[in-house]
């Protein structure tokens, strides 16, 4: 691919961000995080992303209404959005499907290299 | 003024007020009617009279008729019908009214059974409905618990793992060094972090099924002793931290209590942990730090009150909204305000906290401020010799 692809981390923990981006970056991806959801859809709005990867629990807000607001926004709507989260329940699993997320990953089984590899199938398409 | 007893139906002095011989002369002229209800004008006795009355107006002029006068015969054939008639009519009727009063009763016992069966069933209704309640939030506190146990435990593991996996990947190598140490630090913090949390939740659920005590062989140990040591292992965070940790130690010895040095080990490292997490610090995460300048302060101290020693460790935090201290110390609670800061605690420290000292007698309170800091207090009774 000739322009660089970026990932949109949204993610509340400072320590996996670095551990996402650095993988991420090492892999060739443009990388950008955000820690709270509003921040995110802003930068979403912003740069446009190639992808987003979410988490579902963020600090004071939930995930699944992160990821609602943004299927709503014109501008974002459009973007892939990952769920990377080790909140594995099903009824998240479910409903964020309904809301529009390709794909629900729980990081604690999906080491960063598959993170990688999803990502890659995802925008092949 | 009508008695108890003049109103109970079937009793010896009862008066029906409804007859209107009772109402006039206030007496039951016969036995049987201290069974009898009725109106004077439906009397089964009125009854009776009124057909002797016929009868001899019947009898006398039918033997006028036939024997021209009115003989000794014609009125003993009278008065001897009228007593076969009030004999027959005596004992049917008394008949009737005990049956009829038998059957009041009857009905009067089947409602109120049939009220207390209501009231019984209505209280084993609303004890069922107490008890579904109970259950369902005992299901619904469960499933919090495995949500926010699983997620908990699956933070730091997912970490561990990541770090892992990327060292076999060969990616470590192409970060330069102070990327692959933060790397290896970050792996080893949440690898002490996943400790805690394992033991906390270990802790929890054992305190859950059974509630630790303090009985008549635990022994009689220094409080302060055990603050004195708990203090000294947090130094370290605490410099780390960028926190002053201040310890008054009592000027003389303070009377022992009753107690296990491990459990109040870990109730008193509990609270300075949390004091610590709440309290603007270097390290502390911007959001949280960006509000406050003053430099953090955690002070420990120990006191006798009367028959207790109480120990307190305050903080300059941000405090907690008053309603909701109380609530702090059940399992995975934050107060409001802190959940806008980030941390990846087990969420059960203080409920670990009050079991260990409620199971010590004691009693375990917290005083707070908003943006000024808080104070949590641990109250254990002296042991007596």
């Amino acid at each position: 691919m000739d322009t660089k692809l970026t990932i949109l981390l949204i993610e509340d923990d400072p320590d996996q961000i670095f551990l996402y981006q650095s993988k991420f970056e090492l892999e060739g991806f443009g990388m950008l995080s955000a820690r709270y959801g509003s921040e995110g859809l802003k930068l979403a709005r912003e740069q446009k992303p190639d992808i987003i990867l979410l988490d579902l629990v963020l600090i004071a807000e939930n995930g699944l209404d992160v990821l609602a607001s943004m299927k709503k926004d014109p501008l974002v709507k459009n973007i892939p959005v990952m769920i990377l989260t080790n909140l594995e329940r099903d009824d998240a699993k479910t409903k964020a499907k309904e809301l529009g997320a390709v794909d629900f990953l729980t990081k604690a089984n999906m080491m960063p290299s598959d993170v990688v590899r999803r990502i890659r199938e995802i925008l092949k398409k | 003024m009508k008695t108890n007893a003049e109103t109970t139906v079937g009793g010896d002095k009862y008066l029906n007020y409804n007859c209107w011989l009772v109402k006039n002369l206030n007496y039951a002229p016969y036995r049987r009617c201290q069974y009898c209800r009725y109106r004077f004008r439906n009397c089964l006795f009125l009854q009776y009279q009124i057909v002797s009355v016929a009868l001899a107006v019947i009898i006398l002029p039918l033997f006028f008729l036939v024997e021209g006068k009115i003989s000794a015969l014609a009125i003993i054939s009278v008065f001897a019908s009228i007593t076969v008639f009030g004999y027959f009519f005596n004992k049917s009727t008394e008949k009737i009214i005990k049956a009829q009063f038998a059957q009041e009763q009857a009905t009067q016992k089947l409602k109120e059974l049939s009220d207390m069966l209501e009231v019984k069933v209505e209280d084993q209704t609303q004890d069922i409905i107490a008890k579904n309640a109970r259950l369902e939030k005992l299901l619904q506190v469960r499933s919090e618990f495995l949500d926010v146990a699983s997620h908990q435990l699956r933070t730091p593991v997912s970490m561990i793992r990541g770090v892992l996996s990327m060292i076999r990947d060969g990616d470590l190598e192409h970060l330069p060094r102070d990327k692959q140490a933060q790397f290896i630090e970050n792996a080893w913090q949440k690898g002490a972090k996943l400790d805690i949390i394992i033991n906390d939740i270990l802790a929890a659920s054992e305190f859950d099924t059974q509630t630790f005590m303090v009985d008549s062989h635990t022994p009689a140990i220094s409080l302060e002793d055990v603050v004195d040591q708990v203090v000294k292992g947090f130094q370290l965070e605490a410099e780390r931290r960028g926190i002053e940790l201040v310890w008054r130690p009592p000027k003389k010895r303070l009377p022992r209590v009753k107690g296990r040095v491990n459990f109040l080990e870990q109730a008193i490292s509990n609270l300075i942990s949390n004091a610590f997490k709440y309290t603007p610090s270097t390290n502390m995460v911007k959001e949280a730090r960006s509000r406050r300048d003053k430099k953090g302060m955690v002070e420990v101290t120990i006191r006798q009150v009367r028959q207790d020693i109480v120990v307190g460790v305050s903080d300059n935090g941000i405090g907690i909204p008053k309603e909701e201290i109380k609530k702090l110390f059940e399992k995975f609670v934050r107060a409001s305000n802190a959940t806008a800061m980030y941390t990846d605690g087990s969420g059960l420290g203080l409920f670990i906290v009050r079991e260990i000292v409620e199971g010590h007698h004691g009693k375990v309170w917290a005083e707070s401020e908003l943006n000024k800091g808080s104070t949590f207090f641990i109250s254990l009774p002296i042991a007596s010799n």
